[in-house]
């Protein structure tokens, strides 16, 4: 038996109440007590009743009691002491006893005996006896306690909602609350001795049972659990419930568990709640276009959504572990974000604040940050916030400060006055163009009503005060006139419009005012020129539709006319104007009737000729009548034959004038070559004549010449009449070939070299002065032609190699067949002809050389040779060079009969 | 003695005119290109020239004409045209570039020699 501890007796002395008759042996145990150190005061009494009051008034600890006293003995007093309501431990103390009657004692309810022979011992029975008490007053207590609790608990148990439950150490239940069937469905009795495990899941049971083992191995560590499990319902679901177990020591023992279990489906439900809405805050979060966070109290992010991740070009994971709010800022700026931040945690509100931020690759962009605390009790645990790029917004904001200035500008500076008033009138801004207008600078007209610097009449203020009124409603007006006094006394017309407008938060009027002062002169100028023209035009008109259509007939006359006549007509009136052209005359003239009617002819058309026509006939009221040149679109000159004759409805002046127009560009030019060809013929004719003529009278006048110069005068006379034979030979053929009869050919077998032999000879003897040499190569053959018109192609070709070869030379002729044609050849020494001429000789009329100093010629004796040879089916060829000399070649087929082309078409070309 | 410069494209008016005209006292120089007779006529310093009008080649009778009359040392030489009648425009040319007088062809060679006369007395 350990001896009890010392710390959980009472310090104070014990009181002793002996009960011994005998006072030795009370002094003896007195002395053993002292012995042992026991701290007591004591009494002592020999008497019941003594005893009784000693009880009562001394209250000791322990009674020590004589077994035997005359007076009252032990058993007595232990029987005293136990009737009464305390326990108070009892010690008997004898001299003898026997084991009987220490058991009787015992049995009696004394703690101990103590054998006075052994009185030894008494200090230790004292204290364990004592100690005994102690243990069991604890005991009581802690029963009692226990009791107490139990009533306590059973009370709370009964009105708690939350099920109350005790276990013993075999788990098993022993009490469970009222509460029970809310929770689980089963009444407490259906529990009672049952086990957790009986109730729960497997897995739930393995998991409590783990943490039990471990609460109860370490009941210091764990003094009580408090955990979630769950447990089946009577109907077989399973319910979440929070359970707190504490064990229960009885001193060292553990006595029980105790414990709570709370129904938690709603707080489940709510935790479950609160999850789905942070998950749905989150992706909201993460949508919205601004970024959300949260902080400590330090500044470092705990939340941040998608979009701070994308605006500050941090991973997520990043700015919620390693990043702060500060490090999302410019260096530059982050003291003053510290220093909010610290007022912030001082419990200082602000509203949004500008900070210029910064992502992680140090780009800067304007944003505005917003916080609100997140409280905790007493304390601001972190913050909760957004923040907001307004770099758009920034870039808005510049671009429409650069719209502001431009307005500015275009105020300031438009061309028209622009005038910015109130809903009453009175001028808040002024453009320039608005002070030139009223001719006072800008800021003399701010503050004044607009219709005192207008100097307004008494009717316009009227008209002003309506446009105003519209303004007030918001409605925009129309451009009214004014008439404005300026400070100079001029007037000036303006025309004035109004619109309201929103500046800010204020409706104002915009007016605008342009000065038409100028405008409306030139208008009302205008009005009067055409108020006169109309007039002009009204009466030209009428005169013209009189004159044209007084007399039906006559118009109807004339429109057939015009209409058939394949001459040009143009009808001009007394001031020249062209009121008829038909189409030939819009040939003509290049113009179309339709862009000239009533215009002036001198104004569509330059032809100065045509126009002076016109106006003679009108002046002197004849006709007249001219050849113009008109140069067509092709650019040929055309020769028109104009007539102008004057119309005339009544005796007087005409009313207009009738001209025709005929082209005759054809026949004065066959006019022209005729008379060019007649005016030829007859200095053809002359020649010769000359000598005939001269000649001849000196013959006959002159008696002493000399033989040789006779025989020479009359060969000169003999030449000339031949050569003159020969153009009227030509004359004659030209007129058959004109007049249509027609130029006949007959042919017959020829001995061509004799015939060109004998026209050679004849050559030789009139021009002794040229050289003529043959070499007529062409057999004898006879060739089917007609002999004359061979030798007129002779005299023809021979005549052009004299004519043209005025030097003299020689002109040598060779004949030879070929190609199964008789071939001539004539070759002179001549001037030579260009290509031009070449080309044109063939032509009727064409003379190379057509001035005065031409040789003679008709020009006809070539296109002559041509038709021959086309009749007989040959052809010529001219090769000529000037200064050199040229080589005609003819040829005719031998057989003409097979071969007879019909020169028609080429004939009659001029 | 008289010399008398005859100018004509057609050899046989110049020999016509020189058969009619000469004479002891008449001497005929022939020339059948204006300038030709421009030659002549600066050398030879004739009486008269009798000019056809009508002459091939550059210098044709008038040219050849308004040159004589312009130079010094031919102007007072008296110049006959010989024409072609109906040459009316010609004639007025001649008479611009200052020929003296005129003669018409075909003539009757008595009737030219009346004219040559007639010339010499002016």
């Amino acid at each position: 038996m350990t001896l009890p501890k010392r710390e959980k007796q009472a310090v104070q002395p014990i009181r002793i109440l002996l009960a011994e008759d005998n006072p030795n042996d009370a002094e003896m145990a007195r002395r053993e007590l002292s012995r042992e150190s026991i701290e007591f005061h004591d009494m002592i009494v020999d008497g019941e009743e003594e005893f009784r009051r000693a009880l009562d008034d001394f209250k000791p600890h322990l009674v020590i009691s004589d077994y035997a006293m005359p007076a009252f003995d032990g058993m007595r007093a232990l029987e005293i002491t136990r009737s009464r309501p305390e326990r108070i431990p009892f010690i008997i103390l004898t001299g003898s006893i026997n084991e009987e009657t220490a058991v009787d004692c015992l049995k009696a309810g004394a703690d101990d005996y103590v054998l006075k022979e052994k009185i030894k011992r008494l200090p230790f029975a004292v204290r364990d006896v004592l100690a005994k008490e102690q243990a069991r007053r604890d005991k009581a207590q802690a029963q009692e306690q226990l009791r107490r609790n139990e009533e306590k608990f059973r009370l709370i148990a009964e009105n708690s909602i939350d099920c109350l439950w005790q276990m013993d150490m075999e788990h098993r239940y022993t009490y469970v609350s009222p509460s029970l069937p809310r929770i689980l469905g089963f009444t407490p009795e259906e529990f009672i001795g049952t086990r957790f495990s009986d109730h729960a899941p497997e897995q739930e049971v393995t998991r409590i049972g783990e943490v039990a083992r471990r609460m109860l191995e370490n009941p210091q560590q764990f003094p009580h659990i408090s955990i979630e499990t769950t447990m089946f319902h009577k109907d077989g679901s399973l319910v979440p419930l929070e359970v707190v177990a504490k064990p229960l020591f009885v001193g060292d023992e553990l006595a029980m568990i105790l414990g709570s279990a709370r129904d938690i489906s709603e707080r489940k439900q709510a935790e479950a709640a609160l999850r789905e809405n942070e998950k749905r805050f989150r992706e909201l979060a993460d949508m919205l276009p601004v970024v959300i966070f949260e902080t400590d109290r330090q500044g470092n992010i705990h939340y941040a959504n998608q979009q701070a991740s994308s605006v500050f070009k941090y991973p997520l994971e990043d700015l919620v572990t390693e990043l702060s709010i500060f490090d999302m800022i410019a260096p530059e700026e982050r003291d003053r974000a510290r220093d909010t931040f610290a007022k912030r945690l001082r419990g200082e509100v602000f509203g949004m604040i500008n900070y210029a931020g910064l992502t992680k690759s140090g780009k800067r962009f304007p944003m505005l940050v917003r916080m609100s605390p997140i409280p905790a009790d007493e304390v601001v645990a972190g913050f909760r916030g957004i923040v907001v790029d307004i770099s758009k917004e920034r870039e808005m904001l510049a671009k429409l400060d650069a719209i502001q200035k431009r307005f500015r500008i275009l105020f300031e500076f438009a061309p028209d006055s622009f005038f910015i008033t109130d809903l009453r009138g009175r001028i808040v801004e002024a453009n320039r163009q608005a002070g030139k207008m009223l001719q006072r600078r800008q800021a003399e007209l701010i503050g004044k009503s607009l219709a005192s610097r207008f100097r307004l009449g008494e009717e316009e203020r009227r008209q002003w005060r309506k446009l105003l009124t519209r303004s007030n409603k918001g409605l925009p007006t129309e451009m009214e006139e004014f008439t404005l006094t300026r400070p100079d006394g001029s007037s000036i017309v303006a025309e004035i419009s109004t619109y309201p407008v929103r500046i800010g938060s204020k409706t104002q009027i915009l007016a605008i005012a342009r000065d038409i002062t100028a405008h409306r002169q030139l208008q009302t100028e205008l009005e009067n020129h055409r108020e006169s023209l109309e007039q002009l035009v009204k009466t030209r008109t009428r005169e013209l539709k009189k004159a044209l259509l007084d007399s039906e007939a006559n118009r109807d006359r004339i429109d057939t006319i015009l209409k058939s006549v394949s001459d040009g007509l143009i009808v001009t009136d007394v001031n020249k104007h062209i009121i008829l052209m038909n189409t030939p005359a819009e040939e003509y003239l290049d113009l179309r009737f339709t862009e000239c009617i009533n215009r002036k002819i001198n104004d569509v058309t330059h032809h100065r000729p045509l126009i002076d026509l016109i106006q003679l006939a009108f002046d002197e009221s004849i006709s007249v009548q001219a050849d113009v040149e008109i140069v067509g679109k092709t650019s040929e000159a055309h020769v028109l034959e104009a007539a102008a004759k004057p119309i005339s409805v009544k005796k007087g002046k005409p009313i207009g004038i009738l001209t025709t127009l005929r082209d005759v560009t054809r026949t004065r030019e066959i006019d022209r070559l005729r008379t060019e060809f007649l005016s030829t013929t007859a200095h053809e004719l002359r020649t010769p004549l000359t000598s005939i003529q001269g000649f001849s009278e000196i013959l006959l006048t002159r008696k002493n010449l000399k033989k040789a110069d006779k025989d020479k005068f009359l060969s000169y006379i003999n030449r000339q009449a031949v050569n003159l034979a020969g153009i009227i030979s030509d004359l004659l053929d030209i007129s058959r070939i004109e007049s249509g009869v027609g130029f006949e050919i007959r042919k017959g077998p020829c001995r061509l070299n004799d015939i060109i032999a004998g026209r050679i000879e004849l050559y030789r003897l009139s021009y002794r002065d040229h050289r003529f040499t043959t070499d007529l190569q062409a057999p004898d053959q006879p060739v089917c032609a007609d002999k004359e018109k061979i030798d007129q192609i002779m005299q023809n070709l021979l005549s052009n190699a004299v004519k043209y070869s005025p030097d003299g030379g020689e002109v040598h002729v060779n004949t030879e067949i070929k190609n199964d044609e008789f071939r001539v050849t004539i070759k002179d020494r001549g001037i030579g002809m260009t290509r031009d001429q070449v080309r044109n000789i063939f032509r009727k009329f064409y003379r190379a050389n057509s001035s005065d100093t031409a040789p003679p010629g008709t020009g006809l004796g070539m296109s002559i040779v041509k038709l021959i040879l086309d009749k007989h089916g040959g052809w010529i060829d001219i090769d000529s060079r000037p200064g050199v000399g040229t080589k005609v070649v003819f040829a005719i087929p031998i057989d003409t009969n097979k071969i007879d082309r019909d020169p028609v078409q080429g004939e009659n070309q001029p | 003695m008289k010399t008398i410069l005859i100018v004509d494209d057609q050899m046989e008016v110049c020999e016509l005119v020189d058969v009619t005209l000469s004479a002891d006292d008449v001497r005929i120089i022939k020339a059948s290109k204006g300038d030709e007779a421009i030659e002549i006529a600066q050398r030879e310093k004739p009486d008269l020239i009798i000019m056809d009008i009508m002459m091939p080649g550059k210098i044709n009778g008038i040219e050849a004409t308004r040159i004589l009359k312009s130079d010094k040392s031919t102007r007072h030489i008296s110049i006959l045209m010989l024409t072609a009648k109906g040459q009316d425009r010609d004639l007025e040319e001649g008479f611009k570039a200052g020929a003296d007088a005129y003669f018409i062809k075909p003539f009757s060679p008595l009737e030219l020699i009346r004219k040559v006369e007639e010339v010499f007395e002016s």
